[in-house]
């Protein structure tokens, strides 16, 4: 036993693995009872790298990136897995611990709403003191590494504007003020949910390339979680595609573009639009994203799927490699190993545990 | 900050309209309530026509009222309230006030200062521990603030303190501040305490929704991705953005103070405002009753322009924007 934890350290040591989430179960108490956001979801982020999560609305994306960030709402609590960010599990942490983790060594940046920048204190104001919470700066320091951090994101005389209340930024300048806080001590991961869904094509295209340069610079990890298959192509290095609280596909982007495996995965891409063709749209994913309180039985995704059979609605997939370094959740993926008994065995009596713990 | 000067000069601009209106109000209704003011007068000792006729005539009550209220706002308007009819006959109203109102200052202050003090904490801890015993306990206080009335509150506070254990400050009259201190203090404890509870619990109400408010923003989830702890997002983040609308109740609430003030001062024998209101009404002193009610309302629209001023002072948005 002490030997295969040693082994597995060392393993997690050699490949540099800045963040390592596995067998995730983040779940929520709700009136129509206890719903699985997020289902046994594994993944892990290199130095440098940048990892996308994607899927349609409610799958689950957001509720990773908080679970990472350990910002679960009171009504939700994470059930089962572990964290680990630079060997050490987060989860493990106490509250004052991860206080001084997040923001300096794991950031997240949230879609631009009107409030998303507290109304009443200006930009300059708000940076200003994370920078003075987690880095060893006064407050003049502090303000000249706030004009700094909002030239770096592209805010035209930031001399000025750091004075400026959110009201009088417009919602690109905003999500770069966003960013600029989150990058302003450092952090060694990034995670940006939705940071660009609220602005147009052009300023979300300026938005990455900062991210970017950024990463350039300090060799951050980002984590993008999107519903746009595009912005997947243009900034991932591999990616989570999500759907009903689990990972269904996982792979490089070229090879998730290239090759999709999953029905879902296919579905999504074929959901992309296409300049001068606006109704493809129209040929997206026919039906809706379950609803979490009652997740269909066996494969989540047969409601929905052209390929469903009687054996996609008693087993539930697991995540297999069905090419090199290109896993999927799909039964009838050729690749996919056929479900043995053995294995059947293990996803009833999991599942049964599963039931008898909540 | 220029915008700030031009702001406070449009509000005060628009108070004209309201201030002539209520003035012309305050005094038509006197003169619409039944029972002349001069038969009042002389109820008491038997008048002939003949002498009415005279205080009538002396008082200028046969000019058309128009006429009437031309001289009264034209006088009121230079800071000349006029003087009283009855009693304390010939003495200026101007006077009667200005020796009422330290007292009366003084005890909407305290109320108000209690008030905040028991309302914001209150509710702050019912935002942050929504639904937890901590919140049904600040709920309890707070509905009870609002429910029990003013006058109920103070004579038990009398009975129980003042008759009961026989606490002489407890049961009432009053100290000037000039002679004694503690002594003034001591005799407002209660009257301040009848008067600021009540007034508290419209506070915490208010202050606990717009906290809860605050709490779902989206900058809260910001601060907090960015390690910033829970007590600073409570009381920089969240708490001052649900004090900017609770603010512009406690403005309001400075005229149900004055409301409070009056039942209070007659609960408690203090010679303040509220007490020479209710006299004069008992003795149709219009020309006293129409100078405490301008006043009052005067009062009322200053503090509300100041608290529109601090309101727009406090939110950038409309700071910046020159309020429109
Ligand atoms: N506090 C909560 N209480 C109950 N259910 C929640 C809570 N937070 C999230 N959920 C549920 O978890 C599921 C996943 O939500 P999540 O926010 O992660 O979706 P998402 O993939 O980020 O979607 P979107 O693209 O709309 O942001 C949803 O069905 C949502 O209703
Ligand atoms: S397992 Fe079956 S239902 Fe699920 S995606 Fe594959 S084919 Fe479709
Ligand atoms: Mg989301």
């Amino acid at each position: 036993m002490l030997l295969i934890l040693v082994t597995k350290e060392s393993n997690r040591l050699m490949t540099e693995k800045i963040l390592e989430v596995d067998n995730l179960t983040t779940s929520f108490d709700t009136e129509e009872g206890t719903v699985r956001a997020v289902n046994n979801i594994s993944f892990s982020i290199e130095e440098g790298e940048t990892m996308g999560i994607v899927g349609e609305s409610g799958s689950g994306k957001s509720v990773t990136a908080l679970s990472v960030m350990r910002l679960i709402e009171s009504n939700g609590s994470i059930e089962n897995g572990t964290i680990h960010y630079r060997g050490s599990n987060l989860l493990e942490k106490t509250e004052s611990e991860i206080q001084s983790i997040r923001g300096s060594e794991i950031s997240m940046v949230f879609q631009d709403t009107l409030d998303s920048l507290n109304p009443v204190y200006t930009i300059g104001t708000q940076i200003n003191r994370v920078i003075r919470k987690h880095r060893d700066m006064d407050n003049k320091e502090a303000r000249e590494e706030t004009i700094r951090l909002l030239e770096q994101v592209g805010i035209p005389n930031a001399e000025e504007r750091i004075d400026d209340y959110p009201h009088q930024f417009s919602g690109g300048m905003r999500q770069r003020a966003l960013i600029a806080m989150a990058i302003s001590c450092n952090p060694s991961v990034l995670i940006a949910d939705e940071p660009t869904t609220a602005l147009d094509v052009t300023i979300e295209a300026q938005i990455f390339e900062v991210l970017d340069k950024i990463q350039h610079e300090t060799g951050m990890s980002i984590i993008v979680i999107t519903h746009d298959l595009g912005v997947v192509a243009g900034v991932c290095d591999f990616v989570n595609v999500m759907y009903g609280g689990e990972i269904v596909e996982k792979s490089k982007t070229d090879d998730i573009f290239g090759d999709p495996q999953h029905p879902y995965t296919r579905g999504l891409l074929r959901s992309i639009p296409r300049i001068g063709k606006e109704e493809d749209r129209l040929r997206g994913i026919e039906g809706n994203v379950p609803n979490p309180a009652a997740l269909p039985s066996g494969c989540t995704f047969h409601p929905r799927c052209p390929h469903a059979t009687d054996e996609c609605r008693q087993h539930d997939p697991s995540l297999q490699e069905v090419k090199r370094n290109h896993r999927a959740a799909c039964i009838h993926i050729d690749g996919y190993k056929s479900l043995h008994k053995e294995d059947k065995e293990i996803i009833i009596n999991d599942r049964k545990k599963g039931e008898s713990d909540d | 900050m220029l915008s700030v000067y031009k702001y406070i000069i449009k509000r005060s601009l628009l108070a004209i309209p309201t201030l002539l209106g209520v003035s012309m109000i305050i005094f038509g209704m006197l003169y619409l309530a039944p029972g002349g003011p001069v038969e009042v007068m002389m109820s008491s000792q038997p008048a002939s026509a003949e002498q009415i006729q005279d205080i009538r005539q002396q008082l200028n009550l046969d000019e058309p009222i128009y006429v009437q209220y031309g001289d009264w706002a034209w006088d009121a308007l230079h800071g000349e309230l006029g003087r009283s009819w009855s009693i304390t006959q010939g003495t200026a109203v101007n006077d009667l006030i200005i020796q009422r109102i330290p007292l009366t200052a003084e005890l909407a202050l305290l109320s108000m200062i209690l008030a905040i003090a028991i309302g914001i904490p209150a509710g702050i801890i019912g935002a942050v521990y929504q639904d937890q015993i901590a919140d049904h306990a600040a709920r309890v206080v707070a509905l009870s603030g609002i429910s029990i009335p003013d006058f109920w509150l103070g004579i038990m506070l009398i009975v129980v303190f003042g008759v009961q254990f026989q606490i002489s400050w407890a049961s009432g009259s009053w100290i000037p501040l000039s002679e004694s201190v503690t002594g003034n203090l001591k005799h407002l404890i209660f009257p301040v305490i009848t008067l600021g509870t009540a007034y508290s619990g419209l506070i915490a109400r208010m202050m606990r929704s717009e906290m809860l408010d605050a709490l779902n923003g989206g900058y809260i989830r910001t601060a907090q991705a960015m390690g910033i702890s829970n007590r600073t997002i409570v009381f920089r983040d969240a708490a001052k953005n649900a004090f900017i609308p609770v603010l512009t109740v406690i403005g309001i609430g400075l005229a149900r103070l004055m409301n409070g003030a009056l039942l209070t001062e007659t609960v408690f024998n203090l010679p303040g405002i509220g007490q020479l209101l209710v006299t004069s009404i008992a003795r149709r002193d219009y020309r006293v009753i129409q100078g405490i009610v301008l006043f009052v309302a005067v009062i009322f629209i200053v503090s509300n322009i100041i608290v529109d001023v601090l309101y727009a002072y406090l939110d950038p948005r409309i700071r910046l924007s020159g309020g429109d």
